[in-house]
């Protein structure tokens, strides 16, 4: 009794917003048991943005998709804890899941188009949203939706609150799935890669807008992408998954300038850093590829790529903080010295 | 709108002209069938043969009998049949119309309420027990041959059980909507029964399929993260998405069926729609009538084709701009 | 297992011109329906440049540029609507069937999607010797052998010969692609986003392959991709598109350390980190330029500067006339009334 009360107590810590506690992720498949997401723990501040980092088969999706319990799937098996203002969202009777969804925790995938019922409009769904979770008449939803598609730098929103989801250009529509997001003020909103499907110049324009009305709105952000680059001048933390497990995590200034596991070195070192050319410097590559979840590598999941293994790394390393780094910024890897490497990209401050 | 009205104006007289040349031509074309042969009766001669061909116009050159066909039928609406020389095709496809009417559109009410109950519960519910077994009921329908189902159920209704259990079935035949609405009913309750089962079937099927597909969409997903209820996003979301492609489907059988197709169930349960005409036109090779009807069922699917568009892209906002 | 830094390399870039391309047009009619006014779409809009054999032109822009239509004309696989191209002299766009085999051979093509580009029926071994089949250049035992030496190069076990595409991973489907564009021993290979759909750590090794194989074979490369940071890496000259024209054109260090054209300096400006690590500007911050509105569709384009409705620096004339594709002082192309009047750096 008296420890769960006392983990209660940590979990409403005054400035915590989400706490992820040891989820666990494993999935039935006729060939046995595959491992998704295997012991991931992370803290998200109130305010905060975290950035998650991965490749395909980091589990970083799931995670994210599995905080709100949205994978109905029975042949899911999840574990763990996800603390949510005192309460263990996966624990929670769907009644109460549902008051917490869209309404204190929000989320956007990565295609809007696929994202939105075709046959209704954006106000139609932004007021669907709002009404969710709060008691307003229909004209009263329509208004507050056409304030929402202002405040997200929609133009002619009173004519755009009647578009079709087709109607919209892409950049439009995520704009759109980013005010339905916030509609009800929620507390955390979870980003599955809202930017992949994107241009350029428009994921520049959504990051911006998510930026801003963070500020504006004061609620976390939880964004997994697969380009570190995206959120290097965005996120206040980053967590880098690999193979379902978290390899780093720690302040995004930190783990950019010195990073601790060898993935992450091999991942900052792959990409071209602005100004690079291929007469003058060679990419980082590291050989091979993620082991997909029904692989199961004994110890580190790295290993068989890892330029510094050693035999300690058959046993699966511990997430703790190093000696010479912050506190806050954990590694799981048996190295006691930090590889000498070329760093690629520096902070952006 | 008007240039869209006027484009599916267009291509149904096509359509249309299209349709009653080849069932002109094939009457014509067909070996074994003499129209002048079935008028003139078993022991004609040739000369009565050839007497008989005069006076129904029969040995005019093919495009001028079509035409004059035509004629009959559209301008002065006088065509008459060559067995019952008295009546008149196009007045008898009318009163023939409203049996078939309200014989299909019965059907049409009572199928898609079943096939929506059984699909929507079965997609539901998929992997468990009630799923199988719906989808089981489905397959015995569409199995089941509808001339069958209905001499099996005027077998019950009409013979053996008539005077205890179902004593409340009238005797086959129609009584219109207007004459008296319960016994209307009463009259087509068997009928409309015997066709749904089938289309039940068909359609059950159909729409668990669509609802699973539409369930595994990633819209459903990001709805259900809005915090709506359940049953908000199965019936909103699901089924309002998976309805566009059967009703396409759907509108396409009507349309087929107000035709005439119907035709089995008409004549087992006595009912002179136009499913009914046809089939006697046939036995009789009664060219004008037989025209008439295909005439009038290729306009009934061109006019069902065009309502279901429109009735789709009502449905389906994507469609429309394209 | 993992490579580090290697020296500084020159290119063997020859002075000898290889690809010539000149005023290149291409249209697609846009749901023609009788009645209503026919509609085009205008992908490529214009465009000229010349490729020199070894170097790598890069081409860069976002949907709707035109870049990856470019690509497929390049390559024959889509007739041009209007304008040449030259591969040594000889002009696709005219060509015999005959010529225009022997011309396929010397343009081989790298597709996007590993996953698409490779007959899943069809063994790798068979994908790979198949256009040296095609092209007489061997017979079934001597493509083999050529096959499991093309596969040594890129870097796949030749054990691998007789599987299917289906049990390699995405990074070894592109291998197997780039394999097989090099059966044909082609002079040109035109990657089109080889690496976008790869995850990060993969790319690092296809594009080392990339630029491995461009020195052993003297190979010259078109690379189109939406990612500048990955075009600047791999090429010597970059083309930046916008809505089927080249806006502009230079070195890619060039264009990296001083892009005249607005809608450059706010690619560039848009991404996340805006430290430029290397070349002339070196330590410098990129301005965060954050355009206004979408990008427009192809269709219906508008008569004068097609970038203008989301230009930050815009002027009347640039609403009325439509810049010209010319030469500047320092030899770089470029379209627009006011070239490096956006200042692409914080001061």
């Amino acid at each position: 009794m008296p420890d769960t009360m006392q983990a209660t107590a940590r979990a409403v810590g005054a400035d915590v917003a989400l706490r992820v506690e040891s989820l666990t992720i494993d999935i039935r498949t006729k060939s046995g048991v595959a491992h998704i997401v295997q012991d991931v723990s992370f803290t998200v501040a109130k305010g905060e943005f975290v950035g998650i980092v991965g490749e395909s088969g980091s589990g970083k999706s799931m995670t994210l998709m599995n905080l709100l319990r949205l994978i109905d799937n029975p042949n899911l098996n999840v574990s763990g804890h996800v603390w949510f203002d005192g309460e263990d969202l996966l624990a929670l009777p769907a009644k109460r899941l549902r008051e917490i969804r869209g309404g204190k925790i929000a989320m956007i995938f990565q295609d809007a188009m696929t994202a939105l019922t075709p046959v209704y409009t954006v106000g139609w769904h932004i007021a669907e949203q709002l009404r969710a979770h709060r008691a307003l008449s229909r004209r009263a939803a329509r208004e507050r939706a056409i304030e929402l598609l202002t405040e997200v730098g929609i133009p002619s929103p009173e004519l755009r609150v009647d578009s079709f989801p087709h109607e919209l250009s892409g950049g439009m529509r995520q704009r759109a799935v980013i005010a339905m997001a916030l509609a009800c003020d929620p507390k955390v909103l979870l980003a599955d890669e809202p930017t992949t499907a994107l241009d350029v110049t428009t994921q520049a324009q959504i990051l911006d807008l998510i930026r801003r009305l963070r500020t504006v709105h004061g609620s976390a952000v939880v964004f997994v992408t697969h380009d570190i680059g995206v959120i290097s001048d965005s996120a206040d933390s980053i967590l880098v998954m690999y193979a379902g497990r978290v390899v780093e995590q720690g302040r995004t200034v930190d783990v950019l300038a010195a990073p601790q596991h060898p993935y992450t070195q091999g991942l900052l070192g792959s990409i071209p850093t602005p100004g690079a050319s291929r007469l003058t410097s060679q990419l980082v590559s590291i050989d091979g590829s993620a082991p997909t979840p029904s692989e199961q590598v004994v110890g580190c999941a790295f290993r068989p790529r890892c330029a510094y293994a050693f035999d300690k790394c058959f046993t699966v390393p511990a997430l703790r903080p190093r000696e010479g780094q912050a506190d806050d910024h954990l590694d799981a890897c048996w190295l006691q010295r930090q590889a000498q490497m070329d760093l690629r990209i520096e902070a952006g401050s | 709108m008007g240039r869209f009205i006027l484009r599916r104006a267009l291509s149904a007289l096509v359509v249309l002209f299209t349709t009653s040349v080849i069932a002109f031509l094939l009457f014509f074309v067909t070996p074994g069938v003499d129209p002048a042969a079935r008028i003139a009766g078993r022991s004609a001669t040739p000369a009565t043969l050839a007497a008989v061909r005069h006076s129904f116009g029969l040995d005019q050159p093919l495009p001028v009998q079509y035409v004059k066909m035509m004629q009959h039928l559209f301008i002065t609406r006088d065509l008459t049949s060559f067995v019952n020389r008295g009546a008149k095709v196009v007045p008898q496809i009318i009163a023939a119309t409203p049996i078939t009417l309200s014989l299909v559109f019965g059907t049409a009410i009572i199928s898609m309420v079943v096939a929506a109950a059984f699909g929507l519960v079965s997609a539901v519910h998929k992997g468990r027990f009630v799923d199988p077994f719906l989808m089981a009921l489905a397959v015995l329908g569409i199995s089941v041959p509808v001339f069958w189902l209905g001499e099996i159920a005027n077998l019950l209704t009409q013979g053996g059980l008539h005077s205890s259990v179902f004593s409340w079935v009238p005797p086959l035949g129609y009584v219109p909507l207007t004459a008296n609405i319960g016994l209307w009913a009463l009259h087509l309750l068997f009928p409309w029964i015997t066709m749904s089962v089938l289309y039940a079937g068909v359609y059950s099927r159909v729409l668990r399929g669509e609802m699973i597909t539409t369930l595994g969409e990633q819209f459903i997903q990001a709805a259900r993260a809005k915090g709506i209820s359940e049953r908000r996003l199965v019936w909103r979301h699901a089924f309002r998405c998976a309805l566009v492609p059967v009703t396409a489907l759907f509108g396409l059988d009507i349309g087929v069926l107000v035709g005439g197709a119907a035709l089995l169930t008409e004549v087992v349960f006595g009912l002179p729609g136009v499913g009914y005409l046809t089939y006697q036109s046939l036995q009789t090779v009664d060219l004008p009538m037989i025209m008439g009807t295909v005439i009038y069922a290729a306009f009934f699917v061109v006019l069902m084709n065009a309502i279901v568009d429109i009735v789709h892209a009502r449905l389906d906002p994507r469609v429309r701009h394209a | 297992m993992t490579s580090v830094n290697a020296s500084v390399r020159t290119p063997r870039v020859s002075g000898e011109e290889l690809l010539r391309v000149q005023h290149l047009v291409k249209r697609f009619p846009v749901n023609h329906r009788i009645g209503s006014r026919r509609r085009e779409l205008v992908a490529v809009d214009d465009v000229s440049f010349s490729v020199s054999r070894g170097e790598t032109l890069g081409i860069v822009g976002e949907s709707g540029c035109g870049k990856s239509t470019l690509a497929r004309c390049v390559m024959g696989l889509e007739r041009p609507s209007g304008g040449a191209i030259a591969i040594e002299g000889r002009d696709l766009t005219t060509a015999s069937k005959k010529t225009m085999r022997s011309l396929r051979r010397d343009v081989q093509m790298v597709f996007q999607d590993p996953y698409d580009s490779l007959n899943p029926r069809r063994r790798v071994g068979d994908i790979v010797a198949e256009p040296m089949l095609v092209h007489g250049l061997a017979d079934a035992a001597g493509a083999r052998k050529e096959a499991a030496r093309l596969f040594d190069v890129v870097g796949l076990n030749p054990r691998y010969l007789d599987r299917y595409p289906n049990e390699f991973s995405g990074g070894q489907r592109q291998r197997v692609g780039i394999a097989r564009a090099l059966a044909a021993k082609p002079k040109i290979l035109v990657a089109d986003e080889p690496v976008s759909a790869l995850d990060v750590s993969v790319q690092a090794q296809v594009l080392n392959l990339l630029s491995a194989l461009q020195r052993e074979f003297d190979l010259t490369y078109i690379f189109v991709s939406h990612n500048i940071d990955v075009v600047r890496y791999m090429s010597d000259r970059i083309a930046v598109m916008y809505l089927g024209r080249i806006v502009e054109m230079a070195s890619a260090a060039d264009i990296y350390a001083a892009p005249q054209h607005p809608y450059t300096v706010s690619l560039l400006g848009a991404i996340p980190n805006n430290l430029v690590g290397n070349g002339a500007a070196a330590g410098k911050r990129r301005r965060r330029i954050v355009l206004r509105g979408d990008i427009p569709s192809p269709v219906d384009r508008p008569s004068a500067c097609p970038f203008e409705p989301r230009c930050p620096v815009a002027q009347e004339i640039c609403r009325v006339r439509d810049p010209e594709f010319r030469t500047l002082d320092d030899g770089r192309y470029i379209a627009c009334h006011f070239p490096g009047s956006l200042d692409p750096f914080e001061a």
